[in-house]
């Protein structure tokens, strides 16, 4: 195990000794998840909602969530079979401690920060530490933009910036889409209309806001990596100026955080170089006095796991777009501030509600009155190209070895993010299929190669099981993470039954059927 | 600063980017308009096809020439099958043709810059509304619908790399993106995989529309119905596999089209018009002629002229002209004046556009510049004319010419425009 | 003058001075010649006029001694070219309509053409040369035909086909064979006997396939005196788009056909070589075009490495004639602004126009 590896014991017997004695409620003593679902309910049509979801639809959903993948036929088996009254409880716990929970949410937020720009090394091992160690938000965001580490783990972080202050293609630096990126992931405000003038159609957005932040980002270039991706910074000496198109009235500003108060440019720069716009935006910028920094990490969280902000979309906080429940944003805004922008202990409190393990099956087959903004039923959201393959690896091969499984991913995870992923640049907090997709499912000789027979996957397993409830199981446990319905089963076995000398082939058509079924594609 | 007088408290909640990202297949396919229209235009069997000639052709070589006039150029101008309207003499085929074309000479637009300039002209150039209006390919998709065909309702024959190219969609969403086919050659994982026969791929499909059918009951639908479409476009295109398959092309339609990259395309382009598609684009690069533009377009304008008047003819003979509109365009002309070495730069100042097919008039010149060709002589016309007329040509009904966006009527093109009656027949 | 290099050789051209103000015309013309008696300066271009200036004596007020007489007419789209007849003051012409004509020039008034073959091709005539002995012309252009006609009376002698776009016509000086230059660089020398070239030389770094277009050619054959010495101009590489090369004199040895010298002058905005001739020092006087202010002109002998002399002020030059005095050199310069959109100029879309410079050359 060695030093690290204690290192991290350690750390998880801490987590765990603070989930059982730290305070976590609000002021009320109400825990957050209580607190969250009376809000919901208030704003319901009463009656009008569906019920929790059974064990198998919640596992399988705080899997993808926590884990990033489908759970393994097994641990679903034993989830189902388990009789303890705090097993939901116990497995968000045990998902959260997990080595899934780190390489899940170093893939999330790696898309939703870099946006398929690229990748390093640095960056990822920043990524990682920060998810293995809990490392709150507002540190994570205050390394990604101070101008050099003020910490070991804060090596890497850099990447942020310096990926986008490269050129690409004929275009020049996009200093204005940095500027603009810092207020949509951190601040959720998407300034871009704002950098010409006010913004036309948001009163919130004014072209100031977006001037202050571009008079810090546009002094900033890559700098030599030393290992990891280094920023450089040549601060402005003088104001910057601006004019909106529309009106030749000159303005001037120094940094400035948006919506905050505007940095002095000092008469004389310190000969020590410690005057740096950059650093004071990584300080102020991501603080619990700054309401625009809790309220958007608390709705892009909010999204992760329920499928849609509070404000939608997610870069688009302003007093014209209200978010659907405004108190409770505001509540889980001050409440992640309150928990110094602990993550974990976010996802916990959300995973834990009503709310979230609501089913996505509706009672009956009026399906009136559903209001999807009002959360009366749980939202299908589409896999990421990550969770999709992941998913997909651990279904057809979960049963092999570590090693084996490994491989296939390195091999297919271009072909999925080919045929998945959102271009680059381009969000990726709402997904769709596309005819692309399709094709690749259909016809890609590598993933159809990979369902095939190897020795100890799941092909190779269910081709030699006789019992037909287990057979049926066995698929749909590994496959979609549930029991098979008696008619599923029925179906299935007749299904062999027509050809049985046919029968690996004809599984691997079923099997084929229920991958590419929109069933497994999306976490519903 | 006052916000602008038009502002309206509704608009803001579009004043979005990306707005329907989410909003496209979250609330449906076929959500913009009321769902009778949508039908109907379902039911429409027209389409398009436009031919995108990027970097800006010369409209004084090619549609409105002022032979002998000081920025005239060195080329003759000839007559075409319509006496009275002439043609350069770089395009002695498709003057043949003219008494299919409609050219409009009085465009006049806003941009003369390729990177903004290319983006608002397949735009349409509308009034800012916050949102990033869709190009024509994927409005008329969105509009639409495929045909009943089934194919992809957007396919877009271009050279260099294919795929699946969302930009186009603007805030209709990556849906109404186009198929690219690069150098017109299959999307990846067209062919069914050597280990399957048909037989085993449609037992797979029939497999997994059960399986959604079922996993869809009581759930909301945007998801399942998502899936369903794509996978429905994928087996029509694969059913038409034969339009990959060069074997199938006879050798009189590559003498007539030529073999060159624009000739092989734009057959192409009639062969996935005939296939069904409702919307192809073929795209046509370098015809940004700063310098030696006399040499340039003497080769450039003769590669269109041959598969442009080729296609014109077969599209007639086989009855498509009447269902197929056909639209020539570019980001802007080229300048009158001639630089020092030798070429044209852009000119969006007066310029021209030409098309043929459904609901246009036949062998018609509308609009004119002056004598020397510089500037329009008479009602101007910018793109959100055309596409209206383009609108209004294809059948869309003129008062359910909107986008809905969450329940806010967005238009599909500038509301200051409207359509050229002169055009339309 | 800048860039200015001495040889040692003293009978080598240096230094052009000009020789009053520029010849200033309102319109963009293509090639200027003096007439073999050095008595008339003719420019052509695209108003399709022959532009005529009387040499006089020069006096305080017109130290050029150039007075602009009337044009003659009769011509369409643009003059591409001109040829003295070597004795009588006939000039002949061809437009890009495909027009020859053969006209007096040498009267003060106007007057009409003494021949013309409206058809003599089919559209663009790119080239027209003149036998040294005057019996015979030579034309071709973008129809591939090359043609031979009397200049007593105009009529067609000979015809071939070159094969692809001719761009480049000239005479051997012996009179023995004409040579003609494409737009692939290929050179093709022939007798006037059958079709078929009796040589090739080849200019290919003259031509380039790029961005689906032929770019480049031979824009301009020329002998030396001696005609020992061929040189063709052009581009170095061309480009499609802006065009703006490096503009490249490739001088071959008549005799054995290999190349004596590639001069590439200026750098890789500098345009094409549209014109050269050979002093009769030996040395290759040549302009370029490109962009404003880019293109210039320069002096190489052939046997050195690098040019005597390169001038990035006398820029953005179309043609080079040489006086007969050999003392004279007009160059005649392209005035267009460049430019997207209106640039209007006091509410007026200007054209281009062109400014003739009158040089002396001196020498070491």
């Amino acid at each position: 195990m060695g030093r690290r590896g204690s290192l991290l014991f350690r750390l998880q017997l801490l987590w765990l000794l603070l989930l059982l004695f730290a305070p976590r409620c609000g002021a009320e003593g109400v825990p957050l998840h209580q607190r969250l679902d009376e809000i919901i309910a208030r704003k319901e049509s009463a009656g009008a909602q569906t019920a929790i979801a059974d064990d198998a639809e919640f596992l399988r959903r705080v899997w993808l969530d926590l884990a990033g993948k489908i759970p393994s036929a097994e641990a679903t088996r034993a989830f189902l079979a388990d009789s303890a009254a705090d097993k939901r409880t116990r497995t968000i716990d045990d998902l959260l401690v997990a080595p899934t929970y780190t390489k899940h949410m170093q893939q999330a937020f790696h898309v939703m920060l870099m946006e398929r720009r690229g990748d390093n090394e640095y960056w990822q091992k920043f990524l990682q530490a920060a998810f293995t160690k809990n490392k709150p938000w507002d540190s994570m965001v205050q390394a990604m933009l101070e101008p050099q580490p003020s910490q070991d783990d804060h090596q890497g972080a850099s990447f942020f910036l310096t990926q986008r202050l490269e050129k690409y293609g004929q275009n020049p630096v996009d200093h204005p889409g940095l500027t603009r990126d810092i207020g949509r992931l951190f601040l959720g405000v998407d300034l871009q209309c704002a950098q010409c003038h006010d913004h036309l159609f948001v009163a919130d957005y004014k072209q100031l806001d977006f001037q202050g932040l571009l008079a810090v980002t546009q002094t900033l270039k890559p700098g030599k990596a030393d290992p990891g991706p280094l920023v450089s910074e040549q601060p402005m000496t003088a104001k910057l100026e601006f004019v909106s198109v529309f009106d030749p009235t000159p303005h001037a500003t120094g940094p400035r955080i948006p919506w905050g108060k505007e940095f002095e440019i000092p008469q004389d720069l310190p000969k020590d170089n410690t005057y740096s716009p950059l650093a004071l935006v990584a300080n102020g910028l991501p603080s619990a006095d700054n309401p625009r920094f809790s309220r958007n990490i608390a709705n892009r969280i909010w999204h992760l796991m329920l499928g849609r902000g509070l404000v939608e979309p997610l870069d688009s906080h302003h007093a014209d777009n209200p978010p659907t429940h405004p108190e409770l944003l505001e509540l889980l805004a001050a409440e992640i501030a309150e928990h110094q922008f602990d993550l974990k202990w976010l996802f916990r409190e959300i995973a834990l509600s009503d709310t979230y393990q609501r089913s996505s099956r509706w009672p009956d087959a009026d399906m009136q009155n559903v209001e999807q903004q009002q959360y009366n039923v749980a939202i299908p959201r589409r896999l990421s190209a990550e969770q999709t393959l992941d998913s997909f690896v651990q279904a057809i091969a979960g049963s092999t070895p570590e090693t084996a499984q490994a491989e296939i991913v390195s091999r297919l995870k271009p072909l999925f993010v080919a045929a998945l992923a959102s271009p680059a640049r381009e969000h990726e907090d709402h997904r769709h299929p596309s005819v692309q997709s399709a094709l690749f499912f259909a016809n890609d000789g590598d993933l159809l190669a990979a369902m095939k027979r190897q020795p100890g996957n799941l092909v190779d397993r269910l081709v030699s099981i006789k019992d037909d409830v287990l057979l049926a199981d066995e698929l749909y446990l590994a496959i979609v993470s549930r029991l098979a319905s008696d008619q599923e089963r029925t179906e299935l076995i007749s299904f062999l039954a027509e050809q049985t000398d046919q029968r690996e082939a004809r599984l691997l058509h079923w099997m084929w059927a229920m991958l590419a079924s929109t069933e497994f594609h999306v976490n519903h | 600063m006052s916000k602008s007088p038009l502002c309206r408290p509704h608009e803001h909640r579009l004043s979005r980017r990306r707005l329907l990202g989410v909003g496209a297949a979250a609330s449906g396919l076929g959500s913009l308009l009321s769902p009778v229209v949508a039908e109907e235009l379902r039911g429409n069997d027209r389409q398009v096809l436009c031919i995108w000639l990027d970097g800006g052709m010369s409209q004084l070589e090619s549609w409105d020439p002022k032979p002998n006039t000081q920025f005239g150029g060195p080329f003759r101008a000839i007559p075409t099958s319509v006496p009275g309207i002439n043609l350069s003499e770089l395009l002695p085929k498709t003057a043949q043709q003219m008494h299919h074309l409609a050219i409009l000479r009085s465009v006049c637009t806003q941009d003369n810059s390729h990177s903004a300039g290319v983006a608002r002209i397949n735009r349409g150039d509308p009034k800012d509304r916050g949102v990033v209006y869709p190009y024509l390919g994927s409005a008329v998709a969105k509009l639409m619908g495929p045909t009943q065909s089934g194919l992809p309702p957007y396919v877009w024959v271009k050279p260099g790399s294919g795929g699946f190219k969302t930009d186009d969609a603007g805030f209709l969403g990556p849906a109404y993106g186009a198929l690219a086919l690069g150098d017109a050659k299959p999307p990846a994982n067209l062919l069914p995989h050597s280990s399957l026969t048909s037989e085993d791929y449609q037992l797979r499909q029939e497999l997994r529309t059960r399986f959604n059918e079922r996993f869809g009951q009581r759930r909301l639908n945007d998801e399942v119905a998502a899936d369903t479409s794509v996978y429905e476009i994928a087996q029509a295109l694969m059913r038409r596999m034969d339009l990959f398959d060069e074997s199938q092309i006879s050798a009189k339609d590559t003498e007539r089209y030529g073999t060159h990259e624009l000739g092989r395309h734009l057959l192409m382009g009639r062969r996935l018009i005939e296939a069904g598609v409702r919307f192809v684009k073929v795209n046509s690069y370098h015809w940004d002629s700063h310098g030696d533009h006399f040499n340039s377009s003497d080769c450039l304008h003769r590669q269109f002229d041959q598969p442009f008047a080729a296609l014109i003819e077969d599209l007639a003979d086989r009855s498509l002209l009447d269902n197929v509109l056909v639209i020539v365009l570019s980001e802007f002309g080229r300048t009158p004046r001639i630089n020092s070495h030798c070429g044209r730069d852009h000119w969006p100042e007066a310029w021209s556009v030409a098309m043929a097919g459904c609901g246009l008039q036949k062998g018609a010149v509308v609009g004119a510049t002056n004598a020397l060709g510089t500037f329009i002589d008479g009602q101007e016309h910018d793109i959100g004319h055309l596409f209206h007329t383009w609108f209004q040509a294809l059948g869309i009904p003129q008062d359910h010419m909107e986008y809905m966006n969450h329940g806010q009527p967005l238009p599909v093109a500038h509301d200051d425009c409207s359509a050229i009656s002169e055009l339309l027949s | 003058m800048t860039d200015t290099k001495q040889a040692s050789d003293s009978a080598v051209p240096l230094t052009p001075q000009p020789i009053g103000q520029p010849i200033e015309y309102e319109r963009l013309l293509w090639q200027v010649r003096f007439s073999p008696d050095g008595e008339w300066l003719i420019g052509v271009g695209q108003d399709a006029k022959i532009v005529r200036w009387k040499m006089g004596a020069a006096t305080d007020e017109n130290p050029a001694g150039l007075t602009a007489a009337d044009s003659l007419t009769g011509h369409n789209g643009w003059i591409s070219g001109l040829v003295f007849h070597p004795t009588h003051r006939h000039v002949l012409s061809v437009d890009s309509w495909g027009q020859l004509a053969c006209y007096s020039f040498a009267d003060d008034a106007a007057s009409e053409p003494l021949w013309k073959h409206e058809a003599a091709h089919d559209g663009w005539i790119r080239a027209i040369a003149m036998s040294s002995e005057g019996t015979r012309i030579a034309t071709a252009g973008n129809d591939g035909i090359v043609r031979l006609w009397s200049t007593t009376d105009g009529a067609q002698v000979a015809e071939w086909a070159h094969g692809s776009k001719v761009m480049s016509l000239t005479f051997a000086p012996d009179g023995k064979s004409l040579v003609s230059g494409d737009l692939f660089g290929m050179i093709r020398q022939w007798n006037f006997e059958g079709g078929q070239p009796i040589r090739e030389l080849s200019a290919v770094p003259l031509y380039q396939k790029h961005n689906n277009q032929e770019c480049g050619g031979v824009r301009r054959l020329v002998f030396s005196s001696e005609g020992d010495r061929l040189a063709a101009t052009g581009q170095k590489e061309p480009q499609g788009g802006f065009a703006v090369g490096t503009p490249c004199v490739i001088v071959f040895d008549w005799v054995t056909g290999n190349v004596v010298r590639e001069m590439a002058v200026g750098d890789d905005k500098d345009g094409f070589a549209y014109d050269a001739f050979f002093h009769p020092s030996g040395c290759v006087i040549a302009c370029s075009s490109a962009f404003p202010g880019k293109g210039p002109l320069w002096m190489w002998r052939p046997e050195e490495d690098e040019a005597l002399l390169i001038d990035k002020k006398l820029t953005n030059g179309l043609s080079l004639s040489l006086h007969p005095d050999g003392q004279r050199l007009a160059l005649l310069t392209c005035q267009s602004p460049n430019g997207n959109g209106r640039g209007l100029k006091d509410g007026e879309y200007l054209g281009g126009r062109s400014r003739i410079i009158l040089m002396r050359l001196g020498t070491a």
